[in-house]
């Protein structure tokens, strides 16, 4: 008897989202300890930051997106925060992948993310009316709105006593950040308005991905039969620090009353991991329609701004990065999640730690469970992110770098000469888009790009390669990494 | 030792060991503790070939000669400065 | 000429890290006294 248990499950569809956010640049972690030490950098980085309108326009921006492919992307001349101003004048907020969400919005959606009372978000009542009102016209996000009144409580007193953080917009204020002030958590670090702050974020933007999600697909959110998170928080209490509860939080506010969920951590390979999860418990028969969605890091934003305040150039680092998949099992349309044993590139505890070594677990050992060479992939998605925010820092064209480990570990094996590995490169790579984030650069946001080559014919395999620096936990030297492949459904042809 | 692949930025982490931060930021402005750096490209010829090979051979695939030759110029320069 | 100097090493997670540096090092000698890797990305 046929069984879906020996189908591969597919990638039906994802949603790549960014929630344009420069007033939270102030709250990412490296632009609040150099405000500490020096008061007078807030006002340098504010006086830097974007309007919404450029950073809609700006052509990465586009490509996360969906609007612009990362082809069309490197045929544009850097610089591109240059080249984009002027060029469209009002371009598309919404591509066919999401939307890149405005701070406003975002915030009416952070507040509704609350669920404590006293309120840990609170806008200002003249805020709470016009942000929901502007939310509830909203195509996809209406459903997320609140009512009309906001809390009688008053955040701008606190904000004044500097008990609470002040959300703003262009200056105007808008809301205000609290701590958690009940007697549990007054004394207990982890509740501080900025760590909350973060959780919320990731609660908010994995909400807007996961909403988009839905709408691409048509499916109601009863549909969703179980929720993994793989964002960038560390939620919890003292007792319990970074010990989960994201995915039900975001499936709550989404309406997937029938769904459970959980949270996978794996550093960058977080949504790897996740979504090689998701593919094994619909594979294993569990579960029919499993949801992956990952929200953004408050963390990193601003996290290079030193170095574009140097050049004169605006901080480009401002957005949070949001991302969904949906996980079914085979419909003979969507590209496959290749699942057989073997087929997931990991790198072993017992592995050596050299690159040569991580990088053969991840590619070539996979590749040959599945009995093909590295030529046969048509394209490999590492690590993402934009070259024009990683090269002002100093560390270079991270992407590329990459890829010069791909064609050296191709040069290794005999695949190809050392000579031919920058044609190699043009051929299998990609100009990096992601903003700077924790997980979400890392791989996955090709996936938009990759199922629709794929539903157009023009692709048959990718390679999705994440690395994950388990070194930053202080806890093990070690390296780790997962990839996967996706390939266009073989009954797609016929 | 180092082993970031970007000279200028190796610019300047050697010559704040060397003669201090240049750009006076950090705790190193102005406070020369004449260390001499090297990249680890450099010491090629001072690593056992055994330990070179497994853990260097393919790092050096990866730079490339040309950034690997700019690499070892940039902390000459710096060391004799 | 690296045996028994005292090295401190600062390796890059997308260069070479120093777990790699650590290792030549102490292959050919050397006391690795200082050992860290960024992560920029």
């Amino acid at each position: 008897m046929a069984s879906n248990a020996f189908l591969n499950p597919v990638i039906r569809n994802c949603s790549q989202c960014l929630v344009h956010v420069p007033d939270l640049a102030v709250y990412g972690s490296k632009p609040r300890r150099e405000i500490l030490k020096d008061s007078k950098i807030e006002r340098r980085l504010v006086a830097s930051l974007r309007a919404f309108d450029h950073a809609v326009g700006y052509a990465p921006n586009q490509t996360y997106i969906g609007n612009l492919t990362p082809d069309q992307l490197a045929a544009i001349p850097r610089p591109w925060y240059v080249a984009d101003e002027g060029v469209n004048t009002s371009p598309p907020h919404v591509g066919p992948f999401g939307e890149i969400v405005s701070q406003d919005l975002f915030y009416a959606i952070l507040e509704r993310a609350n669920v404590l009372t006293p309120a840990l978000v609170e806008l200002t009542a003249e805020s709470h009316e016009k942000l929901n009102a502007k939310l509830r016209g909203h195509p996809v996000l209406a459903g997320l709105a609140g009512g009309d009144v906001g809390s009688s409580m008053s955040i701008e007193a606190e904000i004044e006593a500097e008990t609470a953080l002040p959300l703003r917009t262009g200056g105007k204020l808008r809301g205000g950040v609290r701590r958690d002030n009940r007697s549990e958590g007054r004394e207990d670090a982890n509740l501080d308005a900025a760590t909350l702050l973060e959780g919320l974020c990731v609660k908010a933007s994995g909400t807007i991905a996961l909403q988009w999600l839905l709408h691409r697909e048509g499916i109601g959110p009863e549909e969703i039969d179980y929720v993994i998170s793989c964002g960038e928080e560390a939620a919890g209490d003292r007792y319990q620090r970074g010990a989960g509860g994201i995915a039900k939080s975001i499936g709550e506010m989404c309406g997937c009353v029938n769904a459970s969920g959980m949270d996978v951590k794996n550093f960058c390979a977080g949504p790897a991991s996740a979504l090689v999860t998701a593919g094994a418990l619909v594979k294993a028969g569990l579960y029919r329609n499993v949801a992956v969605v990952a929200g953004g890091s408050l963390a990193k934003l601003g996290m290079k701004f030193e170095a574009f305040l140097e050049r004169g150039m605006p901080v480009l680092d401002d957005c949070l990065g949001a991302t969904a998949f949906l996980v079914t099992a085979d419909d003979g349309v969507s590209p496959v999640l290749r699942l057989e044993p073997g087929a997931v590139g990991l790198a072993r505890i017992g592995a050596s730690t050299s690159d040569q070594a991580v990088y053969r677990e991840l590619i070539l050992k996979p590749l040959e469970a599945l009995g093909l060479r590295m030529s046969d992939v048509d394209k490999y998605a590492p690590e993402l992110h934009n070259p024009e925010i990683m090269e002002h820092s100093g560390s270079g064209d991270v992407v590329h770098k990459n890829y010069r480990i791909i064609a050296a570990l191709a040069v290794m094996d005999d695949q190809i000469t050392k000579a031919e590995m920058p044609s190699f490169i043009e051929r299998i790579g990609m100009v990096g888009f992601a903003p700077t984030q924790g997980h979400i650069p890392s791989a996955v946001p090709y996936m938009g790009h990759a199922l629709e080559a794929m539903r157009r014919g023009e692709l048959r395999r990718a390679m999705f390669l994440c690395k994950a620096s388990l070194f930053l936990n202080r806890l093990t030297e070690l390296y780790d990494g997962v990839s996967f492949m996706l390939e266009s459904n073989s009954k797609l042809k016929s | 030792m180092f082993g970031l692949n970007e000279p200028a930025n190796l610019r300047i982490m050697a010559t704040t060991f060397k003669d201090g931060d240049p750009s006076y930021a950090g705790a190193l402005g102005g406070i020369a503790l004449g260390l001499e750096s090297y990249h680890i490209f450099e010491l090629k010829d001072e690593i056992p070939a055994d330990a070179w090979a497994e853990e260097m051979a393919f790092e050096e695939l990866e730079a490339g000669d040309e950034l690997i030759d700019e690499i070892c110029q940039t902390m000459r320069q710096v060391r004799e400065g | 000429m690296l045996d028994a100097k005292k090295v401190a090493v600062f390796g890059e997670r997308d260069d070479v890290t120093g777990v790699a540096i650590r290792k030549c090092v102490e292959a050919a000698g050397g006391e690795v006294v200082y050992e860290a890797t960024s992560c920029f990305v």
